[in-house]
């Protein structure tokens, strides 16, 4: 079903996706909505907290789509699954829209019946740690429970129909009273972390193991999406006992994220952004990839395909500005005349968060 | 410093009025700066038409001295365009003050004759003047603020669509206007008037109560947050009500603070004043920008003080601007129970004089 609405000479379609549906060229700025069944189910964690708002507020999600997120989406359609998985790094400066993209090919991936494997944050990982426990698995390293838990409540939520499926292909013993039998649907592992979270942080080591030894046989395709994957290879805050500081390989879901994301494995494709704003101890401005990845960083992710997020251009400003006056959300009398128009075009520059965040207050 | 009122009651001035003319009572180095083809004897002197004699730059008053003008071409057309005087020439205010002080009858045809030619002449004037330069050592009820500037000095034109309007539809007042500007110097527009499409001087004037050490930036993050606060709440509710009601939800968060601040503001105020010892509180009214005033500084006041520790400001100040739109709340409470107040004391009206 297509709807038109023509404002001010401009053309804001309204498409309802369909299944399987493609968003080419033609559509770029303009807007989808998706039901919020899948909402729910797609995104129980990884979208920005601005667009969150928006979402409660406007009773809706509408996503714009854009020129980086179709390049990834023609590059997944087009994944050959026997050669190992390609690595996809969006990068671009400040709110210009690296997330919404990443959710974006999440979304098609979804569609498609892909296993989303999806970290929203990776940089929440080496912060702000409020309990740390000694890994039972490893003396070296460190467990982080409670990321673990919430993040393991979220995957479940997203991959339901998958978990009966997938069996695992060894058996894991937890403590003397506790194990997983080989063979047993992954739903079970991941109650065990659910239950006891002390194991939690290994329960996430046990099923990113298993996928990734299960995908190269074809029976499911994998989506590997993290968002701020340079933490992966940056500093953490957290500390030690005696006040010393973690490495960032010390931690157990550090340590198994970062082979998850290495490209040894086939059937499938791994998306990461690189995010400044919760990176540590990186400048303000950097957005390339060598400056948030580092050496190591860039060493392990190279080779990827790297997409850069730019600002709005003139055509997806119009129509996000177009899209914000029919939801009432520019409310002041003079954003809808052609000053306010160009005011605002002025004081954001066609940058996406920042147009969000002017137009709240308008 | 004290004053010995004709009725013998004290009144206490203001302390912090300052009343300096700008040409005399100060040496030549606090001199403003002024641009070289103005000369500062106008300021000081009545209205044209009022005084009997020649306006010109032999009368003397009061002993002030008039400084003769530079031989400059430009300066007969200035003296034809110059600003009406105000009033309030606060040299001459000051000698009456002392004049009263000193217990010297002002009113009445005595006093009139005992002073000089020309300051029966003013007293005319001064007498309709009397009242509101009395005003002055009054508390909270004229304006204490004087501007440094010239009364040459023009306001500054911040409106952008003024400047883009054809020079053929300017009517005869505008174009007289304009070509005043490429003569008379103009006051600097302050720091918070902007020439944005956006701009709204409630808002600033907000902004500048609610800021605490200068910080304008939080102050002004605060007020956007507690916009954004109100819209998001209002367009929830028009999502969620029917199809009837929809048109009655107000969503534009601007509306909303401006009609909110209005029914926050008092119509009447109370004045303390002091007779036979005992202060009374009495009824008076109050300007506009003294109801603006009171109405912003109660919403602030109740939302940093009544509210639990752990509420963010947006948040508090959000819910009072929507309750005070619907005319309920704190601050609509606290401005009835002064009207309650004002309308108890009446009896005391009559202590007015003003």
């Amino acid at each position: 079903m297509v709807g038109l609405f023509i404002i001010h000479g401009f053309l804001t379609l309204w498409s309802a996706l369909q299944k399987g549906a493609d968003h080419t060229e033609e559509h770029v700025g303009q807007y989808y909505s998706l039901p919020r069944q899948e909402v729910e189910e797609i995104f129980p964690h990884g979208l920005p907290a601005r667009f969150k708002l928006q979402r409660k507020t406007f009773n809706e999600t509408c996503f714009m789509v854009r020129e980086p997120a179709i390049e990834l989406i023609s590059y997944l359609k087009r994944t050959n699954f026997s050669h190992p998985a390609v690595r996809y790094v969006i990068y671009g400066e400040k709110s210009t829209g690296k997330t919404m993209t990443l959710c974006h090919a999440i979304h098609y991936c979804a569609r498609q019946n892909w296993f989303i494997l999806h970290i929203p944050d990776a940089h929440l990982w080496v912060k702000n740690c409020k309990q740390l426990l000694p890994s039972t698995y490893n003396k070296d390293r460190f467990d982080q429970p409670l990321e673990a838990s919430t993040w393991l409540k979220n995957f479940k939520t997203t991959n339901e129909r998958f978990l009966k499926e997938i069996k695992t292909q060894q058996s894991y013993v937890w403590s003397k009273r506790e194990s997983t039998a080989e063979g047993s649907p992954l739903g079970e592992v991941i109650d065990q972390g659910l239950t006891r979270v002390k194991n939690a942080s290994d329960a996430v080591g046990v099923v990113l193991k298993e996928l990734k030894q299960q995908c190269p046989q074809g029976t499911f395709r994998l989506l590997v999406a993290v968002d701020g994957v340079n933490s992966l290879w940056g500093q953490t805050t957290v500390k030690k006992q005696d006040k010393s500081e973690v490495a960032v390989e010390e931690l157990t879901l550090i340590h198994n994220l970062r082979k998850m994301v290495a490209n040894d494995w086939t059937g499938g494709a791994i998306v990461t952004t690189l995010s400044q704003t919760g990176a540590i101890y990186k400048p303000r401005k950097a957005y390339l990839p060598h400056e948030l990845l580092g050496k190591k960083g860039f060493d392990a992710l190279d080779p990827f395909v790297p997409i850069q997020v730019h600002n709005y251009t003139d055509r997806e400003f119009e129509s996000c500005y177009q899209y914000y006056l029919e939801q009432k959300w520019l409310q002041h009398e003079k954003a809808s005349t052609n000053e306010g128009r160009l005011e605002l075009r002025f004081l954001t520059g066609c940058n996406p968060g920042l147009l969000d965040r002017i137009s709240s207050h308008l | 410093m004290l004053i010995k009122v004709a009725n013998g009651n004290i009144h206490t001035c203001l302390r912090h009025t300052r009343v300096l003319s700008p040409s005399l009572d100060l040496p030549q180095i606090y001199k403003p700066h002024l641009p070289r083809f103005q000369q500062t004897s106008q300021p000081l002197r009545m209205p044209a038409i009022d005084v009997g004699e020649t306006s010109g730059e032999n009368a003397l008053e009061h002993g002030h001295t008039v400084r003769k003008s530079h031989s400059n071409p430009v300066i007969p057309a200035i003296k034809a365009f110059r600003a009406p005087q105000k009033p309030s020439s606060w040299a001459t205010s000051r000698k009456l003050v002392q004049a009263i002080a000193e217990g010297s009858p002002l009113r009445g045809p005595e006093g009139r004759s005992k002073m000089a030619a020309p300051m029966v002449a003013k007293l005319g004037t001064l007498a309709g003047g009397i009242c509101t330069r009395w005003k002055a050592w009054l508390p909270g009820l004229t304006q204490v603020r004087w501007s440094r500037y010239n009364p040459n000095f023009i306001e500054p034109e911040v409106n952008k669509e003024v400047y883009q309007k054809p020079l053929e539809q300017l009517s005869e007042e505008e174009k007289t206007a304009w070509d005043l500007k490429t003569v008379q110097p103009i006051k600097a527009t302050p720091a918070n008037v902007s020439s944005s499409v956006f701009y709204d001087p409630l808002i600033s004037k907000f902004t500048s109560l609610m800021m605490k050490g200068g910080d304008k930036v939080l102050a002004r993050s605060l007020i956007n947050q507690t916009l954004e606060t109100i819209k998001r709440k209002q367009i929830e509710k028009y999502h969620k009500a029917d199809e009837k009601e929809k048109e009655n939800i107000e969503c534009n968060p601007y509306t909303i603070f401006h009609q909110a601040l209005k029914n926050c503001e008092p119509v009447i105020g109370l004045v303390g004043v002091q007779k036979g010892g005992r202060t009374y509180q009495v009824p008076t009214p109050l300007t506009d920008s003294r109801r603006r005033f009171l109405a912003m500084k109660w919403m602030i006041t109740e939302c940093r003080e009544n509210k639990h520790r752990r509420t963010l400001m947006p948040e508090k100040l959000s819910n009072e601007l929507l309750e005070a739109f619907n005319n309920q709340g704190a601050v609509i409470k606290k401005k009835h129970e002064l009207h309650k107040m004002a309308e108890a004391n009446r009896a005391f009206a009559h202590f007015r004089w003003w």
